[in-house]
């Protein structure tokens, strides 16, 4: 069993005995610290090998006694660098956990909900990228039955169900359980959630739908409505809430028709510093044309960040857009969701933490220009 | 290997023909009228020894362009040095990690990457011609005297490279949908005033900080948002170089900035755009007006309304399932819409109610008479030709395909009428209408057999469904030489559009 022939570890290795009590995430760590370190390792090893015998792991899980190893790795002048390659190690075990920590929250009685750490992910996604994303050719053929399962319109009975490549078949070749109202409510860049759940009781009888690019983001939140839905099983609270995980900058029109939505979130967005990013920010000249063709008229794009730079280029670009105006102060302070969006975001709440400013803005959908 | 004729344009009783980077003119019976070469630069010209480097300083440059300076590309050179550089150390740290990438096949070297012209058009009365040149992103307008004879009026620099290249109805803008997913409308003849600011039709730009004016420098993070301590240092550091950033920030804004030509944008996808058009149509008041139709490579058709109203959305034409490549407004139905791409089928759309009248199937059409292998197709030339008789006829080029798919518009629908076997002759790369109503079609000979040497065909037409075929070999060779691989890469670029990626 030879794993570094060349550091002289081989045979020598008391972590190598029968039995070796050392886990597997050790051994790189002790190769990587080189030769100057070797001693200091060895002694580790060595000590870890007599003394696991003696102290009982339970003992030392339940913190009762410190193993001998880390007395050893606080007191060496390596100590900070030690540390941190032995939680190198036990990071090996982290995506196992997340894996099997995720499926056990797809059981169907789970009622605790889902914890964040075990979904979390790089707070970035490029908006360019060929993403893995499923979503549908046209908006009549987006499957909503599976996110609202409550709002199933009940089929009736349809004669031509066997399948006709007729013309009016061309647009809609796949059917699709139609539900018995539409989406009118979409917060882009949903992150974990705490926006959609916050507005499901205030709104309750309107459609909510948070869109998210990150795939682990996405499925917290899948996760969290699903305990939210399961625990409020009689009050029936929460079916109008779903999440999708999309990349809105560019297939919004896919899952959305012309003037469907009523109202758009775009909470704390990613600021994008960089002037060259700029074309990735989610507020732009050309993507407010977007929004205002999904935007039904009279309908509102509310935004919000803690970016005082960011703040002024949405203003900037929604109030230069001829078809949105910006919504007064005092109405735009009467409006329920502006304190919601404000203290109800997890991204709110962090600002918030930090006592950090938060500027909001919202801008109404103008009527459509004759042509 | 020598360039085909890769883009044909017919104004009037003259076709022009691009080759590589110059632009051949020819009347209906295919006779060389005249050429535009694409101006060599006076830094392209090999060094001569110091007794001519007066006569190689009078070599004519071309006019320097009006835009920003081409973007620096990694020659052979520093390609080998990166190469010997690794080589030096085969186990650096991060050597797994470049590993991933080692198995790709290495791209082919573009660093000389020839200005290929990538899209040709004309205007409506025959008066001027357009192109539009790949690697140097630059848009050329020409003055054309009726004879084939070009004159260059300008030549713009445009921010980014243009995919394609449509005119208004008004044939006085000329709209550039480029790669990076903006539209922007330049008027054909720049105005003889000097340079203006850019202008953006009351919208501002992306780059929404004016250009003109150095931006002092400021960091826009600040202590409210940066929470964690090596964040609050760097901003700390940040501030502290702020006076020394200002100079260099000022530099480099200036040599950022815009164009300095009258340029508008119009709108924009956050996808790569393929192709742009125009239809006209009657406004609400009962005016005429006109609609823009963009494609993108996320299956997306997308109907705006025309200047100035382009920032409207009227809606999406949607049902592609993969990348549309070409957009053709049917003539003398202008209602109507066909656009192909990735799939199977092209789509026939009411573009102004979006509403989709059909699919016709091309792979079907290929297979059963051309490749009965083949499995994708991606078109790569889609164009619709009014003929004398009234008939309306769309052809149907797909890449590195042998054949040409000719459909009819019979009321709503496309009838497949031929496909028009080239497995003889090479692929065809563009087909135009001639004005006796024969269609001519300009094949890369390298790709088909080596003994056919007819760079064009004219396809005469005898009965509904079938045409003779006559080729046209008396033509000037092309000078630019290619190597097989650069040429795949510049005249194959289609089905590149496609997703392959599988990464979330």
């Amino acid at each position: 069993m030879q794993l570094w022939p060349d550091s002289g570890l081989a045979g020598r290795d008391p972590c190598m005995a029968p039995g070796g009590a050392l886990e597997v995430g050790w051994r790189p760590t002790v190769e990587l610290l080189g030769a100057s370190s070797w001693s200091l390792a060895s002694q580790v090893c060595a000590l870890h090998q007599t003394h696991t015998a003696t102290l009982s792991s339970q003992d030392i899980a339940d913190n009762k006694t410190q193993h001998p190893c880390d007395l050893l790795l606080n007191e060496s002048p390596n100590s900070t660098r030690l540390k941190k390659l032995v939680k190198m190690a036990a990071k090996k075990n982290k995506k196992q956990k997340r894996e099997d920590y995720r499926a056990a929250m797809k059981q169907d009685d789970v009622l605790t909900m889902p914890r964040k750490k075990f979904y979390r992910q790089r707070a970035h996604a490029n908006p360019f990228s060929d993403h893995q994303l499923v979503y549908p050719p046209h908006p009549d053929q987006m499957d909503w039955s599976t996110l609202y399962p409550a709002y199933v319109a009940q089929e009736e009975s349809q004669p031509e169900a066997t399948p006709s490549s007729t013309t009016e078949d061309l647009s809609a070749p796949v059917k699709v359980k139609k539900l018995t109202q539409d989406v009118e409510v979409a917060d882009i860049g949903c992150g974990f959630g705490g926006l959609l759940i916050a507005l499901a009781p205030v709104m309750p009888q309107t459609l909510v739908l948070g869109l998210e690019i990150r795939v682990s983001v996405t499925q917290f939140v899948e996760d969290r409505i699903k305990v939210l839905r399961r625990q409020n099983e009689e009050s029936k609270a929460y079916q109008n809430v779903s999440v999708l995980r999309a990349n809105t900058m560019k297939f919004l029109p896919n899952f959305f028709r012309q003037g469907q939505l009523s109202k758009i979130f775009i909470c704390f967005p990613d600021p994008h510093f960089k002037a060259r990013k700029h074309k990735q920010r989610i507020v732009s000249t050309t993507l407010n044309s977007e929004y205002a063709y999904a935007v039904r008229p009279g309908g509102v794009v509310y935004t919000i960040t803690d970016v005082p730079d960011l703040h002024g280029w949405m203003v900037q670009h929604f109030e230069a857009h001829p078809m949105f105006e910006r919504v007064g102060v005092e109405e735009q302070e009467g409006d329920p969701c502006v304190e919601i969006m404000r203290n109800a975001t997890e991204e709110g709440k962090k600002v918030e933490r930090n006592k950090g400013e938060k500027f909001v803005a919202l801008f109404r959908r103008l009527e459509d220009p004759v042509f | 290997m020598i360039v085909p004729y890769h883009l044909l344009q017919a104004s009037g009783s003259v076709i022009f023909a691009a080759q590589g980077v110059d632009i051949l003119s020819f009347n209906t019976s295919m006779e060389h009228l005249s050429t535009w070469k694409y101006p060599v630069k006076a830094t392209e010209i090999p060094s001569e020894p110091a007794a001519d480097a007066e006569a190689s300083a009078t070599v004519e440059a071309p006019p320097t362009p009006e835009g920003p300076p081409a973007k620096r590309r990694r020659t052979e050179n520093d390609e080998k040095e990166a190469q010997a550089g690794d080589a030096g150390t085969p186990n650096s740290t991060n050597g797994q990690k470049k590993g991933r990438f080692h198995n790709k096949p290495q791209p082919v070297n573009l660093s000389n990457e020839k200005p290929f012209i990538n899209c040709l058009l004309a205007t409506a009365n025959g008066s001027h011609v357009i192109a539009a040149t790949g690697s140097d992103k630059t848009i050329w307008v020409f003055e054309h005297d009726g004879s084939g004879n070009l004159k260059q009026l300008s030549q713009r620099a445009m921010p980014k490279r243009p995919c394609s290249l449509t005119l208004t109805t008004d044939q006085k803008t000329i709209l550039s949908a480029d790669k990076f997913g903006d539209v922007y409308a330049l008027p054909l003849l720049p105005s003889a005033e000097p340079t203006l600011p850019p202008t953006v039709q009351s919208l501002p730009s992306r780059s929404a900080t004016p250009a003109s004016a150095p931006i002092p420098f400021k960091p826009q993070a600040n202590d409210k948002t940066v929470h964690t301590k090596r964040n609050l240092k760097a901003l700390e550091n940040q501030k502290i170089s702020m006076e020394l950033s200002l100079k260099a920030a000022a530099e480099k804004s200036a040599e950022e900035s815009q164009p300095a030509f009258e340029h508008t944008l119009l709108l924009g996808h956050v996808s790569m755009l393929t192709a742009i058009t125009v239809a006209p149509g009657i406004g609400a008041t009962g005016e005429k007006r006109e609609w823009i139709i963009t494609a993108d490579r996320d299956e997306h058709v997308r109907v705006s309304r025309g200047i100035p109203q382009a920032y409207f959305i009227e809606g999406f034409c949607l049902g592609h399932e993969d990348f549309v490549s070409r957009l053709c407004v049917v003539p003398g139905r202008e209602e109507l819409l066909v656009s192909g791409g990735g799939d199977d089928d092209v789509f026939l759309w009411r573009w102004k109610e979006k509403k989709l009248l059909g699919r016709a199937n091309i792979l079907k059409e290929i297979k059963n008479t051309i490749e009965p292998e083949l499995t994708k197709v991606a078109v790569s030339r889609l164009k619709g030709f009014s003929l004398a008789s009234g008939e309306t006829v769309v052809a149907v080029i797909c890449e590195k395909i042998p054949a040409v798919v000719l459909f009819t518009l019979v009321e709503d629908t496309l009838k497949h009428t031929a496909t028009y076997s080239l497995k003889e002759q090479g692929v065809p790369l563009d087909v135009e209408l001639l004005p006796n109503d024969n269609l001519l079609v300009s094949i890369d000979t390298t790709e088909g057999k080596p003994d056919a040497a007819a760079p064009f065909l004219v396809l005469t037409r005898n009965s509904p469904d079938s045409w003779d075929q006559k080729p046209v070999v008396d033509v000037p060779a092309g000078e630019t030489e290619l190597n097989g691989e650069e040429m795949q890469k510049l005249l194959y670029t289609t089905e590149s559009l496609r997703k392959m990626s599988d990464f979330d």
